[in-house]
């Protein structure tokens, strides 16, 4: 397999050099950016000219992309795989827009990897291939050979490059273990943390929370624990931060009329109440799929609503789908699908929405989704499709369709100006990760 | 200068040529016969590494074996890999360990793991405890899968970092060494004349870690001293996938080999932590176990004694008999039919050699020759079954491992099948009775049971247990598991 790096800094800091010596069938490694001699004959890899990447043939490729900058190119390269490498905001960086963009690479990408635990967490409740790039694991879990040299690689190590390979060898047996694997390190490693700190709210938690993406029961027995060292510690503040993940428990168990009552518990505000209600609906007419994964939406597992909406055939399942796309940050799939039902939408019972959005006929709109104030314009847990429209024109290079996706929100407060604003601080961002990189091979 | 600053001089200057040697790969292995490698394969991914490194750094004078631990283990490509390897195909039933064992000539043998990664300089120093001390004649070097003091979880990235902390390693401790009571790693290294005296591995114990530490403690027992190297280390791989396979059995089966009670001990083999007996020396020789091919798992010998209440022709018997063994799955019993024949002829019942007919005439007899049959024909555990009653196939296998693995010195099934719920229904007469329904019935051997009278139906004949006998129960509901624990001189299993 080739591989491309685009990275955010320059080779001598690039952070994932290990990572690089560990790539499964490695062949032809090129490095967006300058490096010296002596640099690419220690590692192995070449240097390639930003004007180079123009007239690349990015199919032959796998790119592992750690500046959510790189997307356009991402984009425009067409990989065989992308793999993310997500960071926290660095310093100097905007954060709103780097958190934004990175969440749009990683729902781009056909792998995400980081090393930040927070990140791997969130990642996690998106979407179903990503590797957490540390660990507290002290042993050798894996070998690999590169010529005189033999490598004892990590439990991350080790699951690193059994993600890759399974990008390109799905069917081999056993090739998505290692998502279960590395949470079951995680989950374990916390386990163990509860007994050396019986009173740490903190390391409950995320004891439960592996736990629960695990399917583990144990999960509810450690948030239970969590919760009561919050309420001993005067953290009465944490309705919604833990009890409500006991609605998630309950639901993924299939006790949906318990997760429903534990939900109703920490539903304060209007758009809560009327969640409440609907899922109280659906459980009286025994539509357990929509109400699993409206459950899982409110404990924010993304991926998991999604799972379970993608297999329901029910028209209803179509505007809840959507909007865990658009929270999931994956918008080409929130807008193929708002494409596909605009395009049945001359079939009869077809409620069209304005702003281009469609709901089929029977199908309640989600209590998030929501008619932006003095517009016609539908928002999707705060987030309007033109705008997604606009950022994903935008991403793919066509800068005219972009504005005028954007100029359909104008009315709506001075929203396109905040854009506009957004459209420039990209492209200057763009601009500074290609001119660091320009100036490394000058 | 005087004499000792002389001979201190003098020995220093020893020592660093010495370790020029060394350094340089100068030295042979302190032993004129080599040293045979018996390398247990499990991981295909590292058994060609854990092989390349022991060609590499273990010399010429070294003999590899490989055995295939699993049926999955693609061995035809090692072996043409690595020519000069004996490979030991997997085989269900053989265990592979003592076959390639029986085949080492040399004077030293070495037990290691596929998953173990070796640096320059490892053999020789693991070797030289046994020649300083001549009684010292197990040795392991330390390493993350090692028991107690010996586990070292070290982080290494590349086999440059490892065989740079070795050489640090071995250079600081002088080819230092100390005794331990127990061993249990991934390597392990042993005299070929300790072998042929302490015999094979025991694959009862289902996990090698075990089965390491029970063959140590039977070399302890023949007055052999143990040693850990604290010079060598050696780089112990671990699979992501956790193999908890057979860890229960294994332990449960270790703890009732050396008589250690599972409530007053703490295990944690994961962690290294193994309990040992206080005193090896004052216990029983455990028996040995043989090596070669015919050293297939043994299961205990099981005596299985039938009887039946009514009087059966000789032809009734026999087909109740052939109905039994067909039935029962374990593989080692000896059958005893004890028949009350009364007034009849002496009937023939043809039986295997191993297996026995004991006719007596009248009540009285054939109850005292119930009683007292274990003392008649030795095995580890004796089972009471009756030609009328109705057991599942693994009935046998189950109550012999509960005597086996347990501490009670009578076991009671609740159920003659496991798909039994309750025995209450047949007439059980419940957890506290004096007297209990002999077909439900297995002892150690060793012991007289108690005394066997008449019963009610559906159970024709009781035993009162002795008075002294620790009385455990297996099957049934659990709530009457619980109210066992409580009851005194009795155990739940």
């Amino acid at each position: 397999m080739n591989y491309l790096i685009l990275s955010r800094v320059s080779w001598e800091e690039y952070p994932y050099k290990r990572l690089l010596d560990l790539l499964p069938e490695r062949a032809d490694i090129c490095f967006a950016g300058g490096m010296t001699p002596e640099q690419q004959a220690c590692s192995g890899i070449r240097p390639v000219a930003l004007t180079e990447l123009n007239t690349w043939d990015g199919g032959s490729f796998t790119l592992l992309v750690s500046s959510p900058y790189w997307l356009p190119d991402v984009l425009a390269l067409q990989p065989a795989y992308t793999v993310a490498l997500l960071e926290p905001c660095p310093e100097g960086e905007n954060e709103i827009m780097w958190e934004k963009y990175s969440a749009l690479l990683a729902a781009r990408a056909d792998l995400v990897g980081t090393v930040s635990e927070r990140l791997y967490l969130e990642q996690n409740l998106c979407r179903p291939r990503v590797v957490y790039l540390s660990g507290d694991y002290p042993l050798s879990c894996g070998l690999l050979r590169r010529g005189e040299r033999l490598f004892f690689l990590s439990d991350y190590e080790e699951v690193w490059t059994r993600a890759l390979t399974g990008l390109w060898q799905p069917a081999c047996s056993g090739a998505g273990d290692w998502l279960v694997i590395q949470r079951r390190l995680r989950a374990d490693f916390y386990v163990s943390m509860c007994g050396k700190m019986p009173h740490q709210p903190t390391v409950h938690y995320l004891a439960a929370t592996y736990l629960y993406l695990l399917g583990d029961e144990a999960a509810e027995r450690y948030l239970a624990k969590s919760f009561e060292l919050m309420l001993l510690h005067d953290y009465t503040d944490c309705l919604h931060s833990h009890y409500r993940f006991f609605s998630a428990i309950e639901a993924k168990k299939g006790n949906l009329a318990l997760a429903v009552a534990q939900y109703e518990i920490t539903a304060f505000t209007e758009e809560e109440r009327s969640t409440a209600v609907q899922m109280r609906r659906w459980l009286d007419s025994g539509d357990s799929g929509l109400l699993q994964a409206e459950l899982y939406r409110v404990n924010e597992d993304v991926a998991e609503a999604i799972r379970v909406l993608e297999n329901l055939s029910c028209p209803e399942a179509q505007p809840l789908l959507l909007q865990n796309y658009i929270a999931s940050f994956q918008w080409e799939k929130a807008l193929q699908l708002q494409r596909l039902a605009a395009l049945s939408s001359s079939e009869a019972g077809v409620i069209p929405l304005p702003g281009g959005a469609v709901l089929q006929g029977g199908g309640m709109p989600p209590a998030s989704t929501a008619l932006l104030a003095g517009t016609e314009i539908p928002s999707y847990g705060g987030v309007q499709l033109p705008v997604i429209e606009g950022t994903m024109h935008l991403l793919h290079g066509r800068r005219h369709a972009a504005i005028r996706s954007f100029l359909r929100v104008a009315g709506a407060g001075g929203e396109a100006r905040t854009l506009f604003a957004e459209m420039a601080d990209l492209e200057e961002a763009a601009g500074r990760l290609k001119g660091g990189a320009d100036d490394e091979q000058g | 200068m005087s004499y000792e600053s002389d001979y201190s001089a003098s020995i220093e200057r020893l020592a660093g040529r010495y370790r020029y040697l060394e350094q340089e790969g100068l030295l042979p292995l302190p032993v004129k016969d080599g040293v045979t490698l018996v390398v247990l394969l499990r991981h295909a991914g590292w058994a060609a590494e854990c092989l390349n490194l022991l060609h590499q750094h273990s010399g010429a004078s070294v003999t590899l074996i490989g055995v295939a631990m699993n049926r999955d283990f693609p061995l035809p490509p090692l072996a043409e890999a690595f020519p000069g390897v004996t490979c030991i195909p997997y085989e269900s039933g053989n265990d592979g360990v003592n076959e390639a064992l029986a085949y080492a000539g040399t004077s030293y043998v070495a037990l290691i793991e596929d998953t173990v990664m070796v640096s320059p300089g490892w053999i020789g120093h693991l070797l030289w405890p046994s020649i300083d001390v001549p009684a010292v004649q197990v040795i392991a070097p330390r390493s993350s899968t090692e028991l107690g003091e010996g586990r070292e979880q070290l982080h290494f990235g590349t086999d440059l970092e490892l065989s740079a902390y070795v050489s640090h390693s071995l250079g600081r401790q002088q080819g230092g060494w100390h005794e331990v009571e127990v061993l249990g790693g991934s390597c392990l290294i042993f005299t070929r004349e300790l072998l042929l005296r302490v015999g094979g591995f025991d694959p009862g114990l289902v996990r090698r870690q075990l089965m390491v530490a029970d063959w140590c403690l039977r070399a302890r027992q023949l007055g052999i001293r143990l040693a850990l190297s604290d010079a060598v280390y050696v780089h112990s791989l671990h699979p992501l996938e956790v193999d908890h396979e057979g860890k229960q059995e294994g332990e449960q089966a270790y703890l009732a080999k050396w008589g250690l009670d599972a409530s007053a001990v703490k295990m944690d083999t994961d962690a290294g932590i193994l309990p040992v007996p206080a005193d090896v020396s004052i216990l029983l020789p455990r028996p040995g176990i043989p090596l070669g091919r015919s050293a297939v798992a043994p299961v205990p010998l099981v005596t299985a004694v039938v009887f039946s209440d009514e009087i059966l022709t000789s032809g009734q018997s026999l087909r109740s008999l052939q109905r039994l063994q067909e039935q029962q799955s374990y593989g080692n019993i000896r059958w005893v039919w004890v028949r009350d024949i009364r007034s009849e002829a002496l009937p023939e019942i043809a039986v295997r050699e191993q297996d026995a007919v004991i006719a007596v005439q009248g009540e009285k007899s054939w109850l005292h020759a119930l009683e007292n049959v274990s003392a008649l024909y030795g095995s580890e555990i004796v089972v009471y079954l009756s030609a009328s009653a109705d057991y599942d196939t693994h009935y046998v296998e189950r109550i012999a491992g509960a005597v086996r693995h347990g501490s009670a010195d009578l076991v009671v099934s609740r159920t003659g099948s496991a798909m039994e719920e309750t025995a209450t229904d047949h007439g059980w007469p419940g957890p506290t009775a004096k007297k209990l329904p002999l077909e439900r019935i297995a002892h150690r051997s060793g012991i007289v049971p108690g005394r066997i009278t008449r019963g009610e139906p559906p159970y024709s004949l009781l035993l009162a247990p002795g008075p002294s006998l620790a009385i455990g129960y297996i099957g049934g509901p659990p709530e009457l598991n619980a109210s066992n624990m409580q009851a005194g001189g009795e155990v739940c299993l």
